[in-house]
C-alpha cells in the first residue's frame, strides 16, 4: 500500500468516526438495579440478586448472589457493559480512597474498574466483602 | 481468465456503506453505532491489514509447497470456478467451526466477535495472528486438487466480501428462499450472539446449507433478541488488547499448567476449558441454560 492510499484510508476512518459521533452522539449507558440483575443473569441463568451497590454515576455496580454468595462486578463500557465474577484468582487488589473503589483484576482484557459509591461506609463495606471473598 | 482483486476493489465501497448504514440505522431506530467501538474496529482492521502484509510470505510459500503435490492441474473454466467456490465455502465452514471450538484458533478469531455492537464496522475487526494458525488448511484441498491459485484467491475473496453485508441489524429478513440457501443478516446475528441458545451456531460463509447439513443451524427467535459480544466481554476499546487478549491468557494458563494434559488442553480444548471446571465453556453455559429453562417450564 502506498503512502497516498494509506493517508486516504486514515482520512476515511476519521470521517466515519466523525459521522458516528454526529449521528449517534456520545451518550453512554447507565445501570439501574434491574439492568444489573439482567446483565448477570445473562451469564448466570440461576442468578438471584442479594445485596447490591451502584456507583453514583450509574457507571458500574457490585452485586452479591443470594444463591452462593458470589460477588459480581458490572461495569459500563460505552453503551455496553462488562461482567465479571470476582473469584479469588481474578481479584488482584481492591483499593479505597474515600468513597471510591479501584478494583484491580488479573485480566488483560479488563485490568481495572473504578466505582464511586455514595459514601465511605458503603465503600468500606464492599471492600471488606471482596476481601472476604466467596462463601465456601 | 483474469480475476480482479475483489477485496481491494470492495474496500472503498464497504467503508462508504458503513456511513450509509449509520444514517439508516439512526433513521429506522434499528441498529447502533458507538464511536469508540467503531474506531476500535477500524484500527483492529488496520493492524490486521499491516500484519497480513508482513506475514504474506507464509501463505505464498506454503501455497507453493502444497501446489507441488497436485497430480494434475484443473483448467480454468466457469465450471471449475463454481466448483472451487463451493469447496472453498465448505472449507470456510470447517475452519470457522474449528475457530470456535479450538482455543488456539479462537485466540485468532475472537477479535472479530469482541464488539458488543453488530454493524458493518465489525467486519473490520479481523485477526492479527492468522500466520500462527493453519488457516491454509481450508485452501489446501483446493491447491492439491489442482485449482489454479488465481481462481482460489478470487473465490476466497468472494466468500470474504459476501460476508460484509450480513453484519447488520438494519436488514430484518430476506425472502424465504434466500434465507433457506444463503447466509443472511438474520443468520449471522445469531452467530454473533451470546444468548445461550445461539452459542456455537451458523458458521457458514456464503451458503447456510452447510449449517443445515451438519446440524449447527439455529434460526433467529424474535422472542430472544441477540446480545452481541463474547461470553466474557472485554472491558476495553484498546485495539492491542482486543487483538491479543486471548493469546496473553493462553500464555498465562500454560505457564500454570501442572501436567502435559493441562498444557495441551489449555491450547486445544474448547475456549473456557479449565482443569477444575471453574470456567465456563459454551457447552457448560448451554447445559446450565437448558436446566434452568426446564426447571422454569416444569414450574419449579
Amino acid at each position: 500500500m502506498n503512502v497516498v492510499a494509506f493517508a486516504v484510508l486514515l482520512a476515511s476512518f476519521a470521517v466515519i468516526i466523525g459521522v458516528n459521533v454526529l449521528v449517534f452522539g456520545r451518550r453512554r449507558r447507565t445501570l439501574g438495579p434491574a439492568a444489573i440483575e439482567a446483565a448477570i443473569a445473562a451469564q448466570v441463568p440461576d442468578f438471584r440478586c442479594g445485596p447490591i451497590v451502584l456507583a453514583v454515576d450509574g457507571g458500574g455496580a457490585l452485586a452479591q448472589s443470594s444463591v452462593d454468595g458470589a460477588i459480581y462486578l458490572v461495569a459500563v463500557l460505552g453503551r455496553g457493559f462488562v461482567t465479571r465474577r470476582l473469584r479469588k484468582e481474578l481479584l488482584r487488589a481492591v483499593r479505597r480512597d474515600g468513597a471510591r473503589l479501584t478494583i484491580w483484576l488479573a485480566d488483560f482484557a479488563f485490568p481495572r474498574a473504578r466505582l464511586l459509591l455514595a459514601n465511605e461506609r458503603l465503600a468500606h463495606e464492599w471492600q471488606e466483602r471482596m476481601r472476604r471473598g466467596e462463601r465456601e | 481468465m483474469t480475476f480482479p482483486d475483489i477485496v481491494k476493489l470492495a474496500t472503498p465501497v464497504l467503508l462508504a456503506f458503513i456511513i450509509i448504514e449509520m444514517i439508516v440505522a439512526r433513521w429506522r431506530g434499528r441498529g447502533d453505532f458507538e464511536a469508540r467501538d467503531t474506531a476500535a474496529s477500524l484500527l483492529v482492521g488496520l493492524g490486521s491489514l499491516a500484519l497480513g502484509g508482513v506475514f504474506a510470505f507464509v501463505f505464498v510459500d506454503v501455497s507453493r509447497v502444497l501446489a507441488s503435490f497436485r497430480p494434475a492441474g484443473i483448467g480454468e473454466s466457469w465450471g471449475a470456478l463454481a466448483l472451487c467456490f463451493v469447496i472453498d465455502d465448505l472449507g470456510y465452514y470447517g475452519w470457522h467451526r474449528l475457530s470456535h471450538r479450538v482455543r488456539w484458533f479462537w485466540a485468532d478469531h475472537v477479535p472479530h466477535h469482541s464488539s458488543q455492537h453488530f454493524n458493518l464496522s465489525v467486519v473490520f475487526r479481523q485477526a492479527w495472528t492468522s500466520a500462527l494458525t493453519p488457516i491454509l488448511i481450508i485452501r489446501a484441498p483446493l491447491l492439491i486438487l489442482g485449482f489454479p491459485l488465481p481462481t482460489i484467491v478470487f473465490t476466497g475473496g468472494v466468500v470474504a466480501v459476501y460476508q460484509f453485508w450480513i453484519h447488520t441489524e438494519t436488514i430484518e429478513r430476506m425472502p424465504r428462499w434466500f434465507e433457506a440457501v444463503f447466509n443472511t443478516p438474520s443468520h449471522h446475528r445469531v452467530h454473533h450472539a451470546t444468548n445461550p441458545r445461539y452459542l456455537d451456531s451458523n458458521y457458514a460463509g456464503v451458503l447456510i446449507v452447510w449449517d443445515r447439513l451438519f446440524g449447527t443451524f439455529v434460526p433467529e427467535d424474535p422472542a430472544d433478541p441477540p446480545r452481541y459480544g463474547i461470553v466474557r466481554n472485554l472491558g476495553t476499546f484498546n485495539p492491542l488488547r482486543i487483538a491479543l487478549h486471548e493469546w496473553v491468557q493462553i500464555g498465562l494458563d500454560i505457564v500454570r499448567a501442572r501436567s502435559l494434559t493441562e498444557f495441551v488442553c489449555y491450547l486445544f480444548a474448547p475456549p473456557g476449558w479449565s482443569p477444575d471446571g471453574s470456567r465456563d465453556t459454551t457447552d457448560t453455559i448451554k447445559a446450565r441454560w437448558r436446566a434452568t429453562e426446564e426447571a422454569r417450564s416444569s414450574g419449579r
